[in-house]
């Protein structure tokens, strides 16, 4: 799927994002960088509060009053977004970049019906009178699987199951054929059978709209379901990057590894073998070096000390570790166990 | 939804009855001497003999066991016998009745700027959370807070009729009162500014504005704080939540985003708020219509206070606990329809 | 305490309207506080004491019989009649014992009383009420009764302590006769019912007389302004805080009862605090304080009985809420005791928003209690109450011919209310903001 003769759609380099709280300046992204090619699905990893949906929502500038971006450059097609005046970015944010949120019970508007809400979009991007705009919603929620959509189209969110409440925020989210779609843990808040039709449905989209989708979970299960590429995310530092199929083959990253291992596996009696130990520390108080390095099984004295650079370790895989080799050994062994 | 209301219609007479239970408890806490008064004009006994009185009380029943009397009260507020009015002159029901439109005229006038101010400042202060239009507005809201309205309502007589003679106390001025009370003025409605349009009498609809106009300033302070604040915090975390954040996501314009999708979520809270403030308005502004010399529920309560007319407290606050129920009832129904959630819950 | 506490400590101290309001406040408990040495009150003096105290200054031998013979004066002035009523009074008792084993009639009481009425010893009013309202009669009889029995002993204990006095002489008798002295004062204004918080008249004329070196304030009603805000502080505290705490304490028991208890009992307390709510609260505490008789304390039981509902309910919604929070089934399923689940999970986490209602509450009290004595329905006349001060402004500044002449009487007392009742509100404010979650950001 990684093509890169192609131009990358969103290019974003070196972001800087910080926030003023009442406890001081929390640092919640430092340098991450990405680019998204067109019709590929990059999955944004990382637990919460690694910095990656903070990294997603400035893109389009999405941030919350405290929060700004210090430093960095977000390219989308021949846009620099971050120069763009708040007029011509609202004509990229639910044109040309949408989103859908984890809680469709919040992220939907409790007081207007689902089909205002999917019209209101409909009517400000594509200049369509009500009646357009109407059929399109009705053929919109059919599109995404919602049962009777002449008469869902004027129910409230309350009155939608959370499946559904989803599917019309995704209605919502491709009524204006973005080319990119940011998906902010769509299927979190979701029952598992669900949470599997709802990554059915995208991927089902994904195809007939061809668009690009930005993945941000903290669920390795999905990843492999849904994503071409992932980037993990710890601290607000991207910890390694490289495609699917890598990063579960080969990880080289402790961090990442450790995620790997916290996936239940049903193929296998035994306790997980692996996890990563403790939470994430508060971002005021992280390691000077390494912000694993407290939670890390081959951290030493190095790691506590400097931060280690994302280095490019194969082609098209980069890791921030100072003790690849190490993990190697750990994880022969741990293979040998397994046999 | 329908149950909860039909809920409440079926607690409605309990509640009633629990009220009456109270006031009418109060009233005996007056003892039979005092209670008589309520009953007999007492010069009519002062020179009697205690015997007598004995018979006089027996007669009213007020040596009779408290279920007995307290029967016989609820029998007589059926009829709508409250008593008679010291303070009014007239049988206490005939005083309320009397009083009421000046007190309905007074809110109706001071609703509108106060709701319409209140919630402009409150959604301009949460908008620009934390700058110095907010912080202005913060400091506004504090200090009509904490002024006590006798204060503010004295400075306002003090400023607008005392200092600029624009608008005077009382109800009417002299020359008005008396075509008011002459028989040619017909009284439709009873509310002295639409009346006089009705008769054709501007002058005496803008005397009996120039009047209406202090006391509305007097009030609009304490509640334009109320609300603004109950609409700024409300708003504030209205503007947190997702479906604001969806909204900007959906590129739709600042303006678009704080009038249609915050406020509208943003105001259901403050619906409850404005209701108390109606529901305040009409049970009678009290100090503001004792300053301003104005007829009207709440001075009528005061100055029986002051002559001690029990009959005719206990009817005002009877009167006025009905208003505040039945009130209550209408802005819990009315919640209910502007949010979708209750309505169809 | 936790790391959680000390950052809401510090959020609180950061807070500019926390460190205003308190600032404010702390402003306002001192001058509470230093009331008498501030505005001093007039103390009323003997003159057979005061003349006892002008000798004791320049002592010397042939004094002290002129001493002794001031303070048995003053002695003879007080306590002349005490054990006389106390005697009467002991067979009244024993007359109301007798009453109350039927041994005798109501009327043969009555006649007794009579009899005690017409030496002018009881109020004329417990013959005439007697009928009307026996027993309260005859529970204020015993006070009555108590309060003459402490006198009569009080008498006899002076009189022992003058007799002390002759005896003995020189350095020793001086510094008995001190102590003396300033305990026959006290009883003399306990005698008198000296209160500091009741304005004395500083001048004939009824017209306020503007801010003067003497009386920075100006005077009003022939009352001192300055004086009367300044121990108007204290009545302020006394009513905001007496009033909130109590009417708190009641909202707390029967909503913490409703929601602990749950079933019929929960429905029948908070149906009675609907029942409450639906009085209006200015006009209901106008109308208890009018029927129980005017005063402070009658106005404060007003307000208390009309003032308990909010938190009655708020205290019930959070300890629902809070039984349902999932660290409390949790450690419900883990087998902890219902105590230790209370005072541990439940208590912190309910017991914040109420203690930040009350805080708000206290100054809308205030003003309340200062709205019923502006209309003449709270404070007696010339107690030291900024709503009464502001009362009598009012009569001069909407009467008087020329009222910006005025003005000092409704700046002063005016301001202090404002200042006061901003005080309460930015710290409680600043507390809401601080302990409620949704509030940070």
């Amino acid at each position: 799927m990684l093509n890169n003769n192609e131009k990358p759609l969103l290019k974003v380099e070196n972001l800087h994002v910080h926030f003023k709280t009442e406890d001081g300046i929390i640092k919640a992204v430092n340098g991450v960088s990405f680019e998204l090619y067109p019709g590929e699905t990059l999955a944004i990893v990382g637990e919460s509060g690694s910095g990656k949906t903070v990294t997603a929502l400035s893109t389009i500038r999405l941030l919350d009053e405290n929060g700004w971006i210090e430093e960095g450059k977000i390219q989308y097609k021949d846009n620099d977004v971050l120069s763009l005046s708040d007029n011509q970015l609202r004509k990229i944010r639910g044109k040309e970049i949408s989103m859908i949120f984890q809680e469709p019970m919040t992220a939907l508007n409790p007081v207007f019906t689902i089909g205002d809400q999917i019209i209101e979009s409909l009517e400000l991007h594509l200049d369509m009178n009500k009646q357009e705009a109407r059929r399109k919603a009705i053929d919109l929620l059919r599109k995404v699987g919602i049962p009777e959509p002449e008469r869902r189209i004027d129910q409230y969110p309350h009155e939608l199951s959370g499946g559904m409440r989803q599917r019309a925020m995704i209605a919502m989210a491709l009524s204006c054929n973005p080319s990119i779609l940011i998906a902010d843990e769509p299927t979190t808040a979701l029952d598992v059978t669900i949470q599997a039709q709802i990554l059915e449905l995208m991927k089902d989209l994904q195809k007939e709209f061809q668009m690009s989708i930005i993945f941000i979970t903290h669920d390795l299960g999905v990843v492999a379901e849904m994503a071409d590429r992932a980037i993990v995310m710890y601290g607000g530092e991207v910890v390694e990057a490289a495609d699917i199929i890598t990063i579960f083959k080969k990880p080289r990253h402790p961090y990442t590894w450790g995620l790997m291992n916290s996936i239940p596996r049903i193929d296998k009696d035994e306790e997980r073998l692996l996890s990563i130990p403790g939470v994430v520390p508060n971002p005021l108080n992280f390691p000077k070096g390494c912000k694993f390095s407290n939670r890390c099984f081959f951290a030493d004295e190095k790691c506590v000390e400097e931060n280690p650079n994302l280095e490019e370790i194969e082609e098209n895989h980069f890791s921030r570790c100072w003790h690849i080799d190490r993990m190697l050994r750990e994880m022969h062994k741990v293979k040998e166990g397994e046999r | 939804m329908t149950t909860y209301i039909i809920r409440r219609l079926l607690l409605l007479p309990l509640i009633i009855l629990g009220v009456t239970l109270i006031v009418f408890s109060m009233s005996q806490l007056l003892g039979p001497l005092k209670l008589l008064s309520t009953y007999v004009d007492p010069n009519t006994y002062a020179k009697m003999s205690e015997r007598d009185i004995q018979i006089l009380m027996k007669q009213y029943g007020l040596t009779d066991p408290f279920p007995v009397r307290y029967g016989k009260w609820v029998k007589n507020l059926l009829k709508g016998d409250l008593g008679w009015s010291v303070v009014g002159k007239e049988p206490v029901l005939d005083a309320l009745i009397h009083r009421f439109p000046y007190t309905i005229e007074l809110a109706l006038y001071a609703l509108f700027p106060i709701i319409g101010v209140g919630i402009w400042l409150g959604v301009t202060a949460a908008v620009h959370h934390n700058s110095f239009i907010d912080q202005f507005i913060r400091i506004f809201a504090l200090i009509g807070w904490s002024l006590p309205d006798f204060v503010w309502a004295i400075l306002v007589l003090l400023i607008f009729y005392i200092g600029l003679g624009w608008f005077p106390p009382g109800n009417l001025s002299i020359w008005a009162n008396q075509i008011v009370k002459s028989a040619s003025f017909k009284n439709y409605t009873h509310l002295l500014t639409i009346d006089a349009l009705l008769n054709g009498r501007i002058d005496i609809f803008w005397d009996a504005l120039r009047h209406i106009i202090g006391p509305v300033i007097a009030i609009s302070w304490l509640w334009w704080a109320n609300l603004l604040r109950i609409t700024r915090s409300s708003m504030l975390e209205v503007l947190r939540k997702d479906y604001v954040r969806t909204a900007r996501s959906k590129g739709l314009p600042e303006k678009v985003v704080i009038n249609k999708h915050a406020r509208k979520n943003a105001l259901i809270p403050v619906v409850t708020t404005a209701g108390q403030m109606v529901i305040g308005l009409l049970t009678g502004v009290v100090i503001v219509e004792m300053v301003f010399v104005r007829t009207g529920l709440g001075s009528f309560a005061a100055t029986a206070a002051q002559q001690l007319d029990y009959a005719s407290i206990m009817g005002v606050l009877l009167f006025t606990s009905l208003l505040l129920i039945i009130g209550n009832l209408i802005i819990d129904i009315s919640y209910a329809i502007i949010d979708p959630r209750i309505r169809l819950g | 305490m936790s790391e959680e506490f000390k950052r809401t400590l510090k959020r609180f101290f950061t807070n500019p309207s926390a460190l205003i309001g308190v600032t404010i406040l702390i402003f306002f408990i001192i001058i509470a506080i230093f009331a008498p040495w501030i505005a001093p009150p007039k103390i009323p003096v003997n003159k057979n004491l005061e003349k006892a105290r002008n000798l004791l200054e320049n002592y010397s031998e042939e004094n002290k019989y002129l001493i002794i013979n001031e303070l048995k004066n003053f002695w003879d002035d007080t306590y002349f009649f005490a054990e006389d009523d106390y005697i009467e009074l002991s067979n009244l008792m024993e007359t109301i014992a007798k009453f109350h084993n039927k041994e005798v009639s109501s009327n043969e009481l009555k006649a007794h009383i009579k009899e005690l009425t017409d030496y002018y010893i009881l109020n004329i009013t417990y013959y005439e009420k007697f009928d009307e309202e026996t027993n309260k009669v005859i529970k204020n009889l015993k006070k009555e009764y108590n309060k003459i029995e402490k006198k009569y002993k009080e008498s006899v204990i002076s009189l022992n302590l003058i007799n002390e006095l002759e005896k003995i002489d020189g350095e020793e008798f001086v510094k008995q006769a001190i102590k003396v002295v300033s305990r026959f004062d006290k009883n003399f204004h306990e005698a008198i019912g000296f209160n500091p918080y009741i304005m004395p008249n500083v001048t004939t004329t009824r017209t306020p007389i503007p801010p003067s070196k003497e009386h920075p304030f100006g005077i009003v009603n022939q009352k001192d302004i300055f004086y009367g805000v300044i121990w108007g502080t204290r009545t302020a505290f006394e009513i905001g805080l007496v009033v909130v705490a109590i009417s708190t304490v009641i909202g707390l028991f029967i909503g913490s009862v409703a929601a602990y208890f749950g079933g019929w009992l929960e429905e029948v307390l908070m149906r009675i605090t609907d029942i409450f709510m639906s009085i209006p609260f200015m006009l209901a505490a106008m109308v208890l304080t009018t029927i129980l008789g005017l005063g402070i304390k009658n106005m404060m039981i007003a307000l208390i009985v009309f003032g308990w509902m909010v938190t009655a309910r708020l205290i019930r919604g959070n300890i629902l809420q809070a039984k349902n929070e999932q660290y409390v089934m949790a450690a419900k399923a883990l087998g902890v005791s219902d105590f230790f689940i209370i005072v541990k999970h439940i208590l912190p986490n309910t017991i914040f928003p109420v203690l930040i209602n009350a805080t708000m509450r206290i100054g809308s009290m205030v003003i309340t209690a200062a709205a019923l004595s502006f209309l003449g329905l709270g404070a007696p006349q010339g107690y030291a109450d900024w709503g009464s001060i502001l009362s009598y402004s009012r009569d001069w500044i909407i009467g008087g011919t020329n009222p910006t002449q005025y003005w000092f009487t409704i700046l002063y007392p005016g301001i202090a209310m404002i200042l006061f009742v901003i005080g309460w509100n930015l710290l409680g404010d600043a507390l809401r903001d601080v302990f409620d979650p949704r509030m940070r950001h």
